[in-house]
């Protein structure tokens, strides 16, 4: 009955602040285009504690962004399988 | 692109549906021209029903596919109008579109 | 025009300023769409999508069309369920009693839930 939430901003947008005020817990929190550079940040937000964190490792890589041990790296396969095993996806862009 | 021609020669510009290309260009004398393209002759009936779609673009800036036009016209002019029958009656085929199209206003969104 | 399927329940969040960008009239568009369909509608306003809410829009004056009056027309499409964010609001200074329009102010909990209960969920 989850939902798999994508963020494709930065912090300069608040998508990722929305999306955590009316996330529910056991939903999963996926960090993708410009959304991997609020990973540090959403890693350390207790918010987050209920939540599964990934982030698109293609995306990271290309940003160089190195992902903190608490958000998982995904392939696009996988980003595949968590909007399968999801009951409904939102896009927080 | 196709037009309509009024009595003093004037050409309205339509779109490729049928309906006016600026909601400006509307007049009495253009709905009677469009209803006849489409073989409706405008009675009293029919012009309430106009005022009513007018009068609710002019305040919402929408034009209201079947469902919501029922509703619109029997809020506005009583329930006994306010029926799919009747608006079919006067408008045939489909009052929504037909009827939006007459009262010069854009093609309801997502009515087929 | 009843849909073949059996309705969907979809929330659409709109979290846009009216008149900033088109992304408050495309989910208004969405909305009317999907209520033509016949399909159970939630439209929820958070953060900035509050601001569409409020009363006395002008909007003929940057020759744009009012937002405001378009959303007063949602009854007549069916569309009931309208929620605001109580935070949103009152961080913006909205008194929920004065807004252009009907809406239920609620908490992000109640946000939370009704997306647990959506088939489908849009956000702009």
């Amino acid at each position: 009955m989850s939902t798999l939430h994508t963020v494709n901003k930065t912090a300069a947008d608040d998508a990722l602040a929305a999306c955590l005020k009316v996330a529910s817990s056991g939903d999963s929190v996926l960090l993708i285009e410009d959304g991997v550079y609020q990973a540090s940040k959403l890693a350390g937000n207790p918010q987050t504690r209920a939540l599964k964190l990934f982030a698109l490792r293609e995306d990271a890589d290309a940003r160089g962004i190195s992902l903190p041990a608490t958000v998982t790296a995904i392939g696009y396969a996988q980003f595949v399988e968590l909007a399968c095993e999801h009951q409904r996806s939102v896009s927080w862009f | 692109m196709s037009q309509l021609l009024l009595n003093n020669h004037k050409a309205i510009p339509l779109d490729k549906d049928g309906y006016l290309r600026s909601l400006e260009d509307w007049s009495p004398e253009v709905a009677d021209k469009l209803a006849s393209s489409l073989s409706i002759s405008l009675l009293e009936a029919h012009w309430e029903v106009i005022d009513v779609l007018r009068a609710f673009y002019q305040r919402t800036g929408l034009s209201p596919a079947m469902r919501p036009l029922v509703k619109l016209v029997a809020t506005e002019l009583g329930a006994d109008k306010g029926r799919s029958i009747y608006l079919l009656k006067l408008f045939p085929g489909n009052p929504a579109l037909l009827a939006s199209k007459i009262a010069g206003l854009p093609r309801p969104t997502n009515c087929f | 025009m009843s849909s073949p399927n059996p309705p969907k329940t979809i929330t659409f969040i709109s979290r846009s300023t009216p008149y900033g960008s088109g992304r408050a009239k495309a989910c208004l568009d969405m909305v009317l769409s999907a209520a033509v369909f016949e399909q159970r509608i939630n439209l929820v306003f958070m953060d900035d999508g509050v601001w569409q809410l409020q009363a006395a829009q002008q909007p003929k004056s940057i020759d744009a069309k009012d937002l405001s009056a378009a959303l007063s027309a949602l009854p007549l499409f069916e569309v009931s369920n309208i929620f605001a964010e109580s935070e949103a609001l009152s961080s913006r200074n909205l008194d929920p009693a004065a807004l252009a329009i009907d809406v239920k102010a609620c908490s992000a909990e109640t946000i939370a839930a009704l997306i647990r209960e959506s088939d489908v969920v849009y956000q702009l």
